[in-house]
């Protein structure tokens, strides 16, 4: 459940601004935050943290300027508090290990089974959208979150690199690699099921 | 055997899969009712640790007035926020219609629904005329705590439904939102049945069928709103 904190105390004025700003915004910050805790109340719990530090901070988002980007950055340093206190992750490595977790980059970053790939579209559709949220959540969490900013929400890289804190450059090169590394764990469930062959596989 | 993909098609095809994920339908209902619960409770813990001091400082009690009222007008304005209109409840009230079509009254026009429903409902939204389907039948449903008409159509054989609600009081879930004829519609797909969700002026509307999605954006590009 969310930390109490203080009560917001808005004006009539901000009241309507957060409804009009932020309410709007709910259902993409409950998606990502689905996607990224792999649990439903755990998600919850995140976003409604986030709306309530929105909430507080609703002065201070300037007009004409990104909301959803406003509010992933809160959702992301909510996520990241969460992470570290272990309050909604009791299992929970930090965010440190999960980068320390990453293979080495190849210099091509491109997947394993990226030779043996044809018709890639038509296979990934075979996948219902439950494999390739777990497909998404067996993944590093900046590549995760890269992913689900970019790919997902089909968020700039300069927006994604502001909320991620990172420069635009390491955005590109982690969605680069996410899909990669996404798109080889799809392909060896295809081969497990039997939608492409081991043989040709093996030989391609 | 077909030449292998290159990685810019690999690359291609898995943010085009990626960003299907965003059409998938999120309920935020229980979230909404969370935000309100947890503004709630906020606003009576800070009333018990401020009231007291409150009684000896006039300022402290304005403070606490303006508290109170900070809250209420929030709830308000969360509770006058339209509810989304999930997909999966949509696509139960298809099926139920299309199941119970026998029981809707039968009608060849949009003006003769308009009076066979205003009869039953007196605020009764103004139905979008279809154009390239044809009217079935019709009749007014209880759905998520309010009413809407429900209005069956024919695309050959295949039964479509319209909802129409009022915008205050419905918003289309989030999802892929495409422009056709210069309205915006979001599109969602459940099981096969797929949803093309809009706002127009003071009505919502979703046109719902187990039609391809350009079918459905070429039969909702034609409604006359």
């Amino acid at each position: 459940m969310m930390e109490p904190g203080t009560p917001p105390r808005l004006t009539t004025d901000q009241a309507a601004r957060f409804k009009r700003l932020a309410v709007p915004q709910l259902a993409i910050l409950l998606r990502t935050a689905k996607y990224l805790t792999h649990h439903d109340q755990q998600a919850e719990d995140l976003v409604q943290d986030t709306m309530m530090k929105a909430m507080r901070a609703i002065d201070h988002f300037r007009d004409g300027t990104d909301i959803k980007a406003w509010l992933m950055t809160i959702l992301r340093r909510a996520h990241i508090d969460a992470v570290r206190s272990n309050k909604h992750h009791p299992q929970a490595v930090s965010i440190e290990q999960t980068q320390m977790e990453l293979p080495e980059p190849r210099r091509d970053e491109a997947g394993e089974y990226d030779s043996k790939w044809n018709q890639p579209a038509a296979l990934l559709d075979r996948f219902g959208d439950r494999e390739v949220i777990e497909a998404l959540q067996a993944l590093p969490e900046d590549i995760r979150w890269t992913l689900l900013l970019v790919d997902v929400e089909q968020m700039d890289h300069s927006a994604a690199a502001t909320i991620l804190e990172v420069p635009v450059g390491t955005i590109k090169s982690r969605a680069h690699r996410g899909r990669a590394m996404l798109r080889d764990r799809l392909y060896r469930w295809a081969q497990e099921r039997g939608w492409v062959s081991k043989q040709e596989s093996s030989h391609a | 055997m077909r030449d292998r993909a290159t990685q810019t098609e690999l690359d291609d095809a898995v943010r085009e899969r990626l960003a299907r994920m965003a059409t998938v339908p999120v309920d935020t209902s229980n979230l909404e009712r969370r935000l309100r619960a947890a503004m709630a409770d906020n606003g009576s813990e800070h009333s018990r640790w401020r009231l007291p001091r409150a009684w000896r400082s006039l300022t402290a009690v304005a403070a606490a007035i303006l508290i109170v009222v900070t809250v209420g007008l929030v709830l308000m304005n969360l509770g006058n926020t339209p509810a989304m209109a999930a997909p999966m409840d949509l696509a139960r009230l298809h099926a139920e219609a299309i199941k119970s079509d026998s029981m809707m009254t039968v009608v060849t026009s949009v003006e003769q629904a308009n009076r066979v429903l205003s009869g039953q409902w007196s605020d009764l939204p103004q139905l979008p005329t279809p154009t390239s389907s044809q009217l079935h039948a019709c009749c007014i449903h209880d759905f998520m705590d309010s009413k809407v008409a429900c209005l069956i159509l024919r695309d050959g054989q295949t039964p479509l439904t319209m909802v129409v609600g009022r915008a205050r009081e419905f918003r289309p879930a989030e999802g892929r939102t495409v422009e056709r004829g210069g309205r915006k519609f979001t599109l969602h797909e459940v099981n096969g049945l797929r949803m093309a969700m809009t706002h127009q002026g003071d009505r919502f509307v979703c046109l719902m069928g187990e039609v391809s999605a350009d079918r459905l954006l070429e039969i909702a590009e034609g409604l006359g709103f």
